[in-house]
């Protein structure tokens, strides 16, 4: 099994550069999401298969997560997504079969414990975190 | 009650697609199991024609699919028997499109996933459990995907009517178990009456015994004899912390609850027991509805542009008979109360 490329590409909304394993745990977290939302894109579009470290495509499965309700606000990242959904799909069909259903795995568990689009994603940053009941 | 056509509700995000391959891994071997996307109305708007993205979807609808028929129930299957798997994406809002769907696919069983609790998601979830006419299966997100059918079932039994009712869909798993040991445990949950604690406990045990005996004799006629393993337990307290409890204790795979919605507060809400199990339970949780239970008032919510009457998606074309070699018959929709949405 070929080992999962790691891409990298200068982060628009930090410093240093935005890997992919750095954007996946970033993104299950809401703080600032349209910024890391939009690195990711950025990086999946160079990769649509960039992989985190745990299979082909773990980033994509990621951003897969995110609530219709995150796209409804975000039109122009959602074009974007899009287009990154469909040439992840082309470039899977070459892919070898063990990889290809890998992509469909399970994700590892979220950090800390909550669900992608548990908050609004212009909620400020100090706003209190969703609760269990 | 037999599990034949299992519909499925998968929206690619993890939850969903980790309890698609819960349901293959349990339930595939004896059953068909449609795969359903609805795409939300709200993105499509985003494009000139929705036909690209619903494309894209049912491309990985079927991708999906090809990967649980590969592996995903083949140690459910036992008999190594592919797993029968069909895909269906359409686009409206979801609650209203997957009780059409079930109605029109003549399902005996719907599967959702769950996600991390959260106060602010999951009403969808809840919307579709009060909607639903056949049985609603909820499985989290970190319920271990079993290597077969369930060994080990925990239903909880109400005085109404729908005691019943969930002590058959509890025996609906015994029978996909077959033969192998299967473990029940009938479970009430109640206030005591008047008098001392054992009387009641031993008259709602001897209840729970009479519950017990159609199940029995439902599973003999499924070929299942060994139904030894039937426990009673009445247990006095509030129903959902027991109820959980009782499943943590007993290591069940499996919880089975009706919802009677006696304490719902609207359309939208189906009962407090039912609910906090849903939202709380590890494992996979069977909500099953009343029977004959009117709908809602108003039913499921159509999308704004379908009460148009602008069809965004013509529906899933009837697919082609089953094959010979399955013994799955072309369902006949039941008239369900669950209203199709306005064309």
């Amino acid at each position: 099994m070929t080992p999962p490329e790691t891409v990298r590409v200068r982060s628009r909304s930090g410093a240093g550069p935005a890997p992919a394993d750095r954007l996946f745990t970033a993104l299950a977290e809401w703080r600032r999401r349209p910024e890391v939302v939009r690195d990711a894109l950025e990086l999946l579009e160079a990769a649509p298969l960039a992989s985190a470290g745990h299979f082909r495509g773990d980033l994509l499965r990621r951003l897969m997560d995110l609530p219709s309700s995150y796209w409804a606000r975000q039109p122009a990242q959602y074009a974007r997504y899009r287009a990154v959904v469909r040439a992840a799909a082309l470039l899977r069909r070459a892919l070898p079969e063990a990889e290809r259903h890998a992509f469909w795995g399970d994700l590892p568990p979220l950090p800390r414990g909550d669900a992608p689009g548990d908050a609004p994603a212009d909620a400020p940053a100090d706003a209190p975190r969703a609760r269990a009941p | 009650m037999r599990w034949r056509r299992i519909l499925i509700g998968v929206d690619f995000r993890t939850p969903s697609l980790h309890a698609a391959r819960w349901a293959a891994a349990a339930l595939g071997a004896r059953a068909e199991l449609e795969l359903a996307y609805v795409a939300s109305p709200t993105l499509a708007a985003f494009d000139d024609s929705p036909a690209p993205t619903l494309r894209t979807a049912r491309a990985g609808l079927q991708a999906f699919a090809e990967t649980l028929r590969a592996g995903g129930g083949a140690a459910g299957a036992g008999n190594g028997a592919p797993l029968r798997v069909r895909v269906h994406v359409e686009a409206g809002a979801t609650v209203s499109r997957l009780c059409a769907l079930a109605r029109r696919r003549g399902a005996d069983l719907v599967v959702v996933g769950r996600g991390p609790v959260s106060t602010r998601r999951g009403r969808t979830l809840e919307r579709l459990l009060r909607h639903q006419r056949v049985p609603v299966l909820v499985v989290g997100a970190g319920a271990p995907v079993p290597a077969g059918p369930v060994r080990r079932v925990l239903a909880a039994l109400d005085t109404a009517p729908i005691g019943a009712q969930v002590a058959g869909a509890a025996g609906a798993f015994a029978a996909l178990a077959g033969d192998a040991a299967t473990e029940f445990t009938l479970l009430h949950v109640g206030r005591e009456g008047p008098g001392r604690p054992e009387r009641w406990t031993s008259e709602v045990e001897g209840w729970l015994r009479a519950q017990g005996e159609p199940l029995a004799a439902e599973l003999r006629g499924a070929g299942v004899t060994d139904v030894a393993r039937l426990r009673v337990q009445a247990v006095a307290g509030v129903v959902a912390p027991v109820v959980l409890a009782a499943a943590r204790e007993q290591g069940s795979e499996l919880v089975v609850i009706g919802r009677n919605g006696r304490h719902a507060a609207g359309a939208t809400e189906f009962g407090s027991a039912a609910r906090v199990v849903v939202r709380a339970a590890p494992m996979p949780v069977l909500v099953v509805p009343p029977a004959g239970e009117r709908p809602p008032r108003g039913g499921p919510r159509p999308d704004q542009r379908e009460r148009r009457g602008l069809r965004l998606i013509p529906p899933t074309p009837t697919p082609t008979p089953p094959s010979p070699r399955s013994p799955i018959a072309t369902p006949t929709p039941a008239p369900g109360p669950c209203p199709e949405p306005a064309a």
